[in-house]
């Protein structure tokens, strides 16, 4: 288990390491980071110095180490567009994309799986097809029509939810929270729901394939011919041995979900780190476009890392069979 | 009439098909090649099917802006679903924009089919140190959501370029960023078949007879691979017009001066609140047929190509 978990984590970093250097590269080849931070009237000599300063003279693999030591300790440089750290403005929406990727995950997760487990068993019924035929529908929506639809129903037509923004927030130390007001409530169901629907429909698909795969085993004829009640056989035995890959393709998932809150951020004006990102492409702010980057890597990295050891906890052959194989030879 | 005899045999052979079988007994896939036709038809030939032209300012007038569809009373039967903030006919814009949005869309897929297909023959063909290259390679592109490769291809291409060249390429650029996210799945799938191919006899003749590597690769394992390829190009295709019409309303796709789609629902949802909604709207709504079209006819394709699910 420990070998395991080492060898997961060499990976991790290894990873973390190239995606350093795609950011490197971006950051030091693409444009002059020189031009970008002196004036028209910066003469050559001031250049120069400066280009020594920032030890842009050195060697590469010493420019990269030191691209990785600012990097760990969260200085990405300076935002072209807004002059002002680029580790200051990720800190500032980082929490209102999370709440978001967050409250959208449990959405999905809350109705997924239950219409899965639904859908997989009562498989010939009328609600079922129903709720098959609109989850296709689901599919086939571009996330911002969604949004746009949601917006033009419950904020112009009905004027329910708000259609921008977060609503109140809070600031708890250098966490904004919008969670802990009614209007921070009622400013991101919209998003969390239009941000959910797709990864609803594939969880759902995903739970009733694995389910109408499970309920054909004989050990769930052995539970019925036991007497046991059905929701003891349904959830305590189908549906816990359908969640190795549902806990795959979830985590796997995390990482729609990002990208997916860039375009979600986008049509309802949240101000998170999509829209950061969005702002940086259209400017060619190039620093900010890098820690982007390197950010989404490193919570897909942990996501997927967190998904390997899971594995262990869900499925207890896992530890079995590499005992054995551990042991064996 | 000599010359239409085997035309006459052809569509009566083709008609006699499974595949046509098939297509003719789902209501729901002949409703979805019908729409597929309907817009492929208004996109093309949109200079002539038009009722407007949009992009000629001599005949759009800034009077006429904002007419809603003609079933409002303030409605203009010029004006089949009204007019946008410029006064140009949703209709005609809707048109001229699924001809941009289509073209992305389907030189998108070709650019991923072509890339993907080749880099899956030679791994498959080749095998070894290659095959593990291009498969890691596509490994490491399909942990990455597509939208998110084209959003940093858009980004890192406007900081490389100069302004007006980064604009006069913005179309070839949006192509590019779509396509380079498509291509693992191609080279998957035609790996997988080649390497099933490569075995058979007809691949050990042409070796034998002293055929280039290169050409038995492309001219006799290439054509015996194309039917599961078919499919992954359609279901693209919708995938690829949905990718497009994404990064025109994040306003990073085609300049608004060629408007696609994504461009269309981007430039009228800053109307939705003021009670213009058919500005953004129709638009979304002829994203979504088109899109759900393409996408029943890829769903019926892979089942009609795939002889298990006859």
């Amino acid at each position: 288990m420990l070998a395991y978990v080492i060898q997961r984590l060499l990976q991790a970093v290894g990873v973390m390491l190239a995606v350093g250097l795609i950011a490197f590269a971006m950051f030091n080849y693409i444009g002059d980071p020189v031009n970008n931070m002196v004036g028209q009237e910066a003469s050559q000599a001031d250049r120069a110095e400066l280009r020594q300063q920032l030890g842009l003279n050195a060697p590469f693999p010493m420019q990269f180490a030191r691209f990785v030591a600012n990097a760990l300790s969260g200085d990405f440089g300076m935002s072209l567009r807004m002059q002002r750290p680029v580790a200051h403005l990720i800190a500032e929406r980082l929490p209102a994309t999370l709440e978001l990727v967050f409250a959208s995950a449990i959405l999905a997760l809350a109705f997924g799986v239950p219409l899965g487990v639904f859908t997989g068993i009562k498989r010939h019924s009328w609600v079922s097809r129903v709720i098959l035929t609109v989850s296709l529908v689901g599919v086939s929506l571009p996330t911002f029509v969604i949004g746009i639809l949601l917006i033009y129903v419950f904020a112009v037509l009905l004027g329910m939810l708000p259609s921008f923004g977060r609503g109140e927030v809070v600031k708890l130390g250098w966490w904004s929270t919008g969670l802990l007001t009614k209007a921070g409530w009622l400013a991101i169901v919209m998003p969390a729901i239009t941000l959910s629907l797709f990864q609803t429909t594939l969880i759902l698909r995903l739970v009733r394939a694995e389910m109408l795969e499970v309920m054909r085993t004989d050990f769930i004829k052995f539970a019925r011919a036991r007497g046991l009640p059905e929701r003891a056989i349904n959830f305590g035995h189908a549906l816990k041995n359908t969640l190795v890959p549902v806990i795959t393709i979830v985590g796997l998932n995390i990482g729609g979900l990002i990208a997916f809150s860039i375009i979600t951020e986008t049509v309802f004006q949240w101000p998170g780190l999509g829209a950061l990102f969005i702002q940086a492409v259209q400017f060619a702010d190039v620093p900010v476009m890098a820690a982007y980057l390197v950010l989404v890597a490193a919570m897909f990295v942990l996501v997927n890392l967190a998904v390997d050891l899971l594995y262990y906890l869900v499925d207890p052959r896992l530890r079995g069979e590499r005992a054995v194989a551990g042991g064996g030879h | 009439m000599a010359g239409a005899a085997p035309l006459v045999a052809l569509a009566r052979r083709a008609a006699d098909s499974d595949i046509f079988y098939s297509f003719r007994r789902s209501p729901m896939t002949v409703a979805a090649a019908a729409m597929t036709l309907v817009f492929i038809v208004g996109a093309v030939f949109a200079p002539w099917l038009a009722p407007h032209d949009p992009f000629e300012s001599v005949t759009v007038e800034l009077l006429d802006a904002f007419t809603p569809p003609v079933w409002d009373a303030r409605g203009d039967p010029r004006f089949l679903i009204g007019t946008d903030d410029q006064g140009r006919d949703v209709l005609s814009v809707i048109m001229y924009g699924s001809r941009i949005s289509l073209m992305v869309g389907f030189a998108a897929v070709i650019f991923s089919m072509v890339l993907g297909v080749s880099l899956g023959v030679v791994s498959g063909y080749a095998g070894g140190f290659t095959d593990a290259v291009i498969m890691r390679l596509a490994d490491v592109k399909l942990t990455l959501p597509g939208i998110l490769v084209a959003l940093m291809v858009d980004g890192i291409a406007r900081a490389a370029m100069p302004r007006e060249l980064h604009d006069a390429l913005a179309i070839y650029v949006v192509i590019f960023a779509i396509g380079i996210s498509g291509w693992p799945q191609y080279a998957r799938v035609t790996r997988g078949a080649t390497m099933v191919e490569k075995n058979k006899e007809y691949v050990a003749a042409a070796r034998v007879i002293g055929l280039h590597p290169v050409t038995i690769m492309f001219r006799h394992v290439l054509p015996n691979v194309m039917g599961p390829v078919l499919v992954l190009a359609t279901l693209g295709l919708a995938l690829a017009i949905i990718a497009e019409a994404t990064l025109s309303f994040l306003g990073v796709g085609v300049p608004a001066t060629t408007p696609s789609l994504g461009t269309l629902i981007r430039i009228g949802n800053s109307f939705l609140f003021s009670g213009e909604w058919w500005i953004t709207l129709f638009p979304s709504l002829a994203l979504v047929l088109l899109a759900l079209s393409v996408n029943l006819l890829g769903d019926w394709l892979r089942d009609a190509l795939n002889p298990k699910l006859r």
